[in-house]
This record gives structure tokens, C-alpha cells and sequence, in this order.
């Protein structure tokens, strides 16, 4: 009991709440006019092509209602796609497409092309952009790196690395679950595992309640794991953030089979829930992250 | 120190200073009840004779509901008690004019029952209520017409709840008449209107017609006014306890604050001598203990008087801010998560005007149907905005639907959902469709339900009159309101929810 009041009373010297974060960091650091390269991924996949950051290939975007026919006639040669709305956010409205023998699959549903173009200019009506009129994106297929099927076999996941100035603080690989459906978000059921950024090696799996040391459906081990391209990844993410003027980011990258790491998008707010897949509080990084950087 | 906080101490003390002031200048002591607001009542009594006169007229008694101060002109030659009621008589043998004036403070709160649905319905033959089951000459209740309305109206219902609802029900929604004239039970029957004391007796007449006591009230609806009109309704007695209930004016089981209740029982309110020539009139204006009115800014009270501004109008404008600064609070302090930021506060003050749990009750049900429809639409494919469109129109018919439904049933005022802002509704219900399709069901419930226990806190804060009446006194409070919320937009503390989610990275 006594443990717990003190751990509850040092909690706000720890933790980063969404109150500090909106006040002191991202107000601070982020420029309100800026957002929209980061909110906007076809902005800011403008920003990585221009500064050959690594990321998935763009095929086509979709601005126009009137223009979705066309567009789709050009990307639809390709046999493995991802359509995204540009300004969604939390996963919402990707959709992931496979052609076979003249077939597209959503995932393992067929869909006829009617339903892609239904989806398509539901993004354009802004479904999943807070109804606000948004474009589509249709980007190459990610293939996952070999290491993330021997820990479990389904959907894309991703890592988080959150960025002050340039510099990482604090990590994680967000991997889906049964119960989250190929999704690798927090809130949507996934896993946050938090990463130790010295090691490059993997920490405990969170999955919203209970920390894993294996991963809860497939039983494969993650604590401990080696972080394949590591190295690689924390330096992309460093370049993507120097690409920027936003000085406090969430950066998603991941990792292709073939190509290596590559960066997804960027987010001007990230979320907080990465403290609990480390275990760790934002604050106490930010403010000896920070001391040190500025003082050297 | 910095800018904002200078600023946003001077936005908060120089209007409580401001405030203090206005009360040391205004009162010598300050207390909750110089917001109460009251009636002062004036009776006129003019009477002319020839030789010996008397009147009588019934006085106001307290009771738990009502409280009656007489001043001291109040002087009649004798005061009697008769059956519960008190008669006062003025009696003389002068000839010439008499004036009979006095006057009284009147305050009362509004009371409302809830008749259980458990209570069965049985006749009463107990001698104690004789007098509230009996037929006489203006309640007719054991005449055929009334006899064979009453039991048809019973039907096969067991329950006293559903008898007497079908009783009031019926009597309520026969046409008003604005005769003056005494109108007897079966006469309002036979014509099919009548004005409040033929609905009374009809409704006292049919409850009789069952063995259900029931009694004639008389007294006054207070408004600020000159006046010769009184008014009846009527009790029924409902396990021990007279329910009252006004079949014109359409209050079941409930009585408004402004009802001066003068007698039980079927009366004339004034009663005098023949032969003489007499006029009367009662004087009614509204008043308010104390305005402050000494160095106000701005006087709101004298403003609602002269200009004729609705003060309802001006409760809201008022609460606004207040309600803003709480949900400021709950958001970012307590770290509750609302659907849109003001939406709370828009519908609490529209539960305001609705009640808070009639109306709570209506908001889910028309966002449970409204949200329903997004199935098919989404199912068939129908755009964004055509969507939002279609159930925009639906909250429209849902609305037109429920207000003609409570129309049928006086549980709650059939107006009560117009004052819901539909926008919202549309919005609202659009949301929870789609966070149940996106995030699941229980997402979208644990969404919903935190937007309306914050709605409920804000509810039941602005609720109180004696806060609406604060602010409308003293509205350069909203400026320290302004004040309070630059402070809390500078707050960054863990929000206390925030300490259950991250406690766990304590424990590493």
C-alpha cells in the first residue's frame, strides 16, 4: 500500500502526461503551420523522396473525385498495393490489396474494383479525416523482414521511434494479435514491445494489460530479441527528423524483406502509451536527453 | 512571473473584488436567501352596503410546500377553521364603502410525484374519505354517463397508476373552454370543454365514480399580474397522500412553484352577503431579495423587467462559460474523453430545460435509433455527406415521432425533445456508428458514457438556481471565469486517470 502511494506520488516526476506534452512539448517544439507536413502523408512523403529517406514507393495519389478511375487504371498494374487516406490517422482506412489471376484481395476478402472505388472516394469525402475533404494514396506493399514472422506471422508491424530535436528517446515495435485483426495499434489490440535503444534488442511485449515475455498467441520469444538493421533504422530516423522543422516527432518505420528499413510517416503527436511498453516515463528521458545534448 | 499568470490573476480577483464590493454596498449581511425570489401578493376588497354585510374568503396556509407571510393590515373579525381550510370574515353593519386590502409574501417550491406502478388499484370505502367519495350537485359521480365513462375508462386495468392516468388523460385532452362561469361534472362531459373548474370536477367525478378520493383545490396561479381569475385543480389520494393534478394546464402528479393553494374541497373561493355591491382584484408582482443593484455594471434583473428579455435566454448565455470552464477541468485535470469539446455543455443546459434523467433518457434512445441507421447505409454504400444527410432527416422524424408519442402519455412534456440541439444529435449518433464500426461496441459505449456522466456533472451544477441566479446577479463573474481557464490551459499535471493508465511503469 505504502509502496503504491509513493509510486502513484512519483508517477508526474516520471510519466509525460497529454497535458505537458501538448504544453510544453509539442507547443514548444512543433510549429502549429508545420503540422500539416507530418498530418499530411502525401507532404511528407514529398519531404522523404526529396531528401532520399528510404520509404515505400508512391504509385499514385487521387486529389479529385474525378480523377480516381484514371489514377486507378495506372496503379492497378501493380499486383500488390496499400491505399491510404493522407490525412488518416490510428491505421484508419488503409487498405491492403492483392491481385490474383486477375483478382483483387482486401487481406483474404475478394473485392470487386467497384468496392476499391467506393473506399476511394469514401477517403476523398473525408470519412477518415474528420470530414474534412482528404486524397489517397496508393503506395507499394511492404513485405515484413524475416524477423518479425518468428515472432508471429500476421500483418505489418511497425516501430516507433520518438525524436526531440533530432535525437531518439525512447522506442518501440508495435505487433498485432488475434484479437487486433492484422492491426498493430495499441488501442486496436495490438502489442507495444518496448525497445532498449543502447542494445538494439527488444524488452517485454505490452498488450494493453500484462507484459509477455513471449508473444501471447504464437508463444515465440521477443524479451531479449536482436533488432535486426537497428543501427540503420535509429539513423533514418535521425535523417527523417533533421528533414523536418518539427523538433518533437513519432516516427513509424519498418522493415522490407528486400529493401531494409523504410520510413512510413511521421506524427506531431504521438501517443503516450509508448512509456508503458517501456515501462519507463517519457519525462525523465526528455529532461536528461536534453540537459545533456544542450550542454555539451 | 510570467505574462499569462499576472494576467489571469488579475482576470480572477478583480471581478471577486468587484463582487465584494456590490455586496457591502447592497446588504449589510450576505446570505443565500437574498437570491430568493418571491411573490407579493395584494388582495382589494371593495364593498358597498346599505346596512349589515359580511365576507368571507379563504386564507393561505403554510404547508410544506407553500410559505405565506400576511402583513399587519390583515385584521378581519374572525379567522375559522372549517374542514382543514381557514376562512377569514370581515362583517359590519355601516353603510357605505369599505376597502379591504391586505397582502402577503408568497414562496413555494415545485413538487412532483412518482406513483408507483406497484400500487393495485381498490376501491375505497373507508368512512375517514367519505367526503372525497360522495356525489353532490356539481360532481355528479354517481351518474349514469359518468359511471359508464369512469369504468370505460378503467377498462381491465389493475393498477391504480394506469386508472388514474386514463382518468387525467382524458379530461386533459378535452378542449379548453375560457368561460368563467361554473361549470358542473356532467355539463363539462355533455359539452366536451370546459375551463379549469369544470375539468376539475369532471376528473374528481370520474375518480369518485371508482371509489378513488379525490377533492377540488382551489387557489391562484401567481404571475406578475392584476387579477380576478382564480384557480381550481385537484388532489387524488394515492397511498395516504393527496397527488395533485391540473387537467388544463396539464400537470400530472406535479404542481408548479407559483400555485398559491387557498382551499380543499369544492368552494367558492369569496362568499358574501346579498344585497351588496362588491368588487375585488388581486395585485401580483414578482420580486427578488436583493439585486445588488449599488455599483452593478451591468443589471440584469432591471434589464429582464424593462426590456422584457427572456431570463432563460440569459441563464444560458450565462452558463456557458461556467459550463465550458468545467468541462476544461474534467478533460484535462479529471482526463475524461468527450465526444466533441462543448458538446456536454450544450446538452446539459438542454437538459435543463427538458430534467436532467426524462431527458437524458430521450438523448440515448433518439442516438441508439439514429445510430442504428448507419448499418444499412454503410451496408449499402451511401457517401459521407449523403449519410450525414439521411440522418440529419432521421433525427427529424425520430424527434416529430417521440414528441407525438409523449404527447399520448404525460410522463414527460411532449415538447421536451425540440430543446435538444438536433446538429448535435446527428453529429453524435454519426460518431458512435462509426466508432462502433471502427473500434467495437464496447469502445463506443465506454466513449458514450463518458461523454454523458460529464454531461451529467455539468447538468447538475448549472442546475441549481441558486447558481443561475448568481450569475445573473453578478455576471462580471464570467470575466474571473476567463480568468480560471487561462490557469487551467497552463496546467500540466497528470491528469488523475492518467496515474490508474500509467502506474504500471512504476513497477518495472
Amino acid at each position: 500500500m505504502q509502496k503504491l502511494l509513493k509510486n502513484l506520488l512519483g508517477l508526474d516526476k516520471s510519466v509525460l502526461g497529454i497535458n505537458e506534452r501538448n504544453i510544453e512539448i509539442i507547443n514548444r517544439y512543433n510549429k502549429r503551420s508545420d503540422y500539416q507536413l507530418a498530418d499530411d502523408k502525401a507532404l511528407a512523403k514529398a519531404i522523404f523522396e526529396k531528401n532520399q529517406i528510404s520509404c515505400p514507393k508512391t504509385y499514385g495519389v487521387v486529389n479529385y473525385l474525378t480523377e480516381v478511375l484514371a489514377v486507378w487504371k495506372q496503379v492497378s498494374v501493380n499486383d500488390q498495393l496499400v491505399i491510404k487516406p493522407a490525412k488518416g490517422a490510428g491505421g484508419k482506412g488503409i487498405m491492403i490489396l492483392n491481385k490474383r489471376e486477375g483478382q483483387w484481395f482486401s487481406g483474404s476478402k475478394p473485392v470487386t474494383e467497384e468496392q476499391i472505388t467506393y473506399h476511394i472516394a469514401n477517403i476523398l469525402f473525408g470519412l477518415y479525416s474528420f470530414g474534412d475533404s482528404d486524397k489517397a494514396l496508393f503506395e507499394e506493399f511492404v513485405n515484413p523482414h524475416p524477423f518479425f514472422a518468428s515472432i508471429y506471422g500476421d500483418g505489418v508491424p511497425d516501430f516507433r521511434i520518438i525524436l526531440l530535436k533530432a535525437r531518439p528517446l525512447q522506442a518501440m515495435l508495435r505487433m498485432p494479435t488475434e484479437r487486433s485483426n492484422g492491426k498493430a495499434n495499441l488501442h486496436q489490440g495490438g502489442l507495444g514491445i518496448g525497445v532498449d535503444m543502447e542494445r538494439g534488442t527488444l524488452k517485454m511485449a505490452y498488450d494493453g494489460k500484462r507484459y509477455h515475455k513471449v508473444h501471447p498467441d504464437s508463444g515465440n520469444p521477443i524479451n531479449g530479441l536482436a533488432i535486426p538493421c537497428w543501427k540503420e533504422m535509429l539513423a533514418l530516423s535521425i535523417q527523417t527528423a533533421k528533414a523536418f522543422p518539427l523538433q518533437y516527432l513519432g516516427i513509424d518505420l519498418v522493415i522490407d524483406r528486400d529493401k531494409g528499413p523504410m520510413v512510413m510517416e511521421v506524427n506531431v503527436r504521438p501517443g503516450l502509451g509508448i512509456q508503458l511498453a517501456n515501462r519507463q516515463g517519457l519525462k525523465t528521458i526528455v529532461k536528461h536527453k536534453t540537459e545533456t545534448y544542450d550542454n555539451q | 512571473m510570467k505574462a499569462y499568470r499576472i494576467t489571469s490573476a488579475i482576470l480572477i480577483t478583480l471581478p471577486v473584488l468587484w463582487v465584494g464590493l456590490r455586496v457591502i454596498s447592497n446588504s449589510t449581511q450576505f446570505g443565500f436567501a437574498d437570491f430568493e425570489q418571491h411573490y407579493e401578493m395584494e388582495y382589494d376588497f371593495t364593498v358597498r352596503s346599505q346596512g349589515d354585510y359580511w365576507l368571507k374568503t379563504y386564507l393561505p396556509q403554510n404547508s410544506e410546500r407553500q410559505t405565506v407571510v400576511f402583513d399587519e393590515r390583515l385584521n378581519p373579525q374572525s379567522v375559522s377553521s372549517l374542514y382543514g381550510n381557514e376562512v377569514a370574515i370581515w362583517e359590519g353593519s355601516n353603510a357605505g364603502l369599505k376597502k379591504i386590502e391586505f397582502g402577503f409574501k408568497y414562496t413555494a417550491r415545485p413538487v412532483s410525484y412518482n406513483i408507483s406502478d406497484k400500487i393495485f388499484y381498490t376501491p375505497e370505502f373507508d368512512k375517514t374519505y367519505a367526503k372525497s367519495l360522495i356525489d353532490t350537485d356539481y360532481i355528479q359521480s354517481n351518474h349514469p354517463e359518468i359511471q359508464l365513462l369512469a369504468q370505460e375508462l378503467k377498462s381491465d386495468a389493475i393498477y391504480l397508476t394506469d386508472v388514474v392516468k386514463a382518468l387525467y388523460q382524458y379530461v386533459y385532452n378535452l378542449p379548453a373552454s375560457a368561460t368563467n362561469e361554473l361549470t358542473d361534472a356532467l355539463t363539462t362531459l355533455r359539452n366536451q370543454e370546459a375551463s379549469c373548474n369544470g375539468k376539475s370536477r369532471l376528473l374528481v367525478g370520474l375518480a369518485r365514480a371508482l371509489d378513488i378520493p379525490s377533492r377540488m383545490v382551489g387557489g391562484i396561479i401567481m404571475e406578475k399580474s392584476q387579477k380576478k381569475t382564480s384557480h381550481a385543480w385537484v388532489e387524488i389520494l394515492v397511498n395516504d397522500t393527496w397527488v395533485p393534478f391540473d387537467a388544463l394546464n396539464g400537470h400530472y402528479a406535479s404542481l408548479p412553484a407559483n400555485y398559491l393553494q387557498l382551499y380543499t374541497g369544492d368552494h367558492f373561493l369569496i362568499t358574501r352577503s346579498t344585497g351588496i355591491t362588491f368588487d375585488y382584484q388581486y395585485e401580483i408582482a414578482e420580486r427578488r431579495a436583493n439585486t445588488f443593484a449599488k455599483f452593478a455594471p451591468i443589471n440584469l434583473w432591471t434589464l429582464i423587467e424593462e426590456q422584457n428579455i427572456p431570463v432563460n435566454m440569459l441563464r444560458v448565455l450565462l452558463l456557458l462559460p461556467l459550463g465550458a470552464l468545467l468541462i476544461g477541468i474534467l478533460k484535462n485535470v479529471i482526463g475524461f474523453k468527450t465526444i466533441g469539446v462543448f458538446l456536454p455543455v450544450l446538452i446539459s443546459i438542454a437538459l435543463i430545460q427538458t430534467g436532467i434523467v426524462n431527458g437524458l433518457v430521450l438523448f440515448t434512445i433518439t442516438i441508439i435509433i439514429v445510430s442504428i441507421l448507419n448499418v444499412p447505409l454503410t451496408r449499402w454504400g451511401i457517401q459521407h455527406t449523403a449519410k450525414l444527410t439521411l440522418m440529419m432527416t432521421a433525427v427529424v422524424a425520430v424527434i416529430l415521432t417521440t414528441v407525438l408519442i409523449l404527447s399520448k402519455t404525460n410522463l414527460v412534456a411532449a415538447s421536451t425533445p425540440l430543446f435538444f440541439p438536433f446538429i448535435i444529435l446527428t453529429l453524435v449518433a454519426e460518431k458512435l456508428a462509426r466508432t462502433i464500426d471502427e473500434d467495437g461496441f464496447k469502445t463506443a459505449i465506454d466513449m458514450y458514457a463518458q461523454t454523458m456522466i460529464v454531461t451529467l456533472i455539468i447538468g447538475f451544477v448549472l442546475n441549481s438556481k441558486l447558481l443561475q441566479d448568481f450569475l445573473i446577479t453578478f455576471p462580471e463573474i464570467i470575466i474571473s471565469i476567463a480568468g480560471l481557464n487561462l490557469l487551467l490551459g497552463k496546467w500540466i499535471g497528470l491528469r488523475i486517470l492518467e496515474y490508474r493508465r500509467f502506474i504500471k511503469t512504476q513497477n518495472a
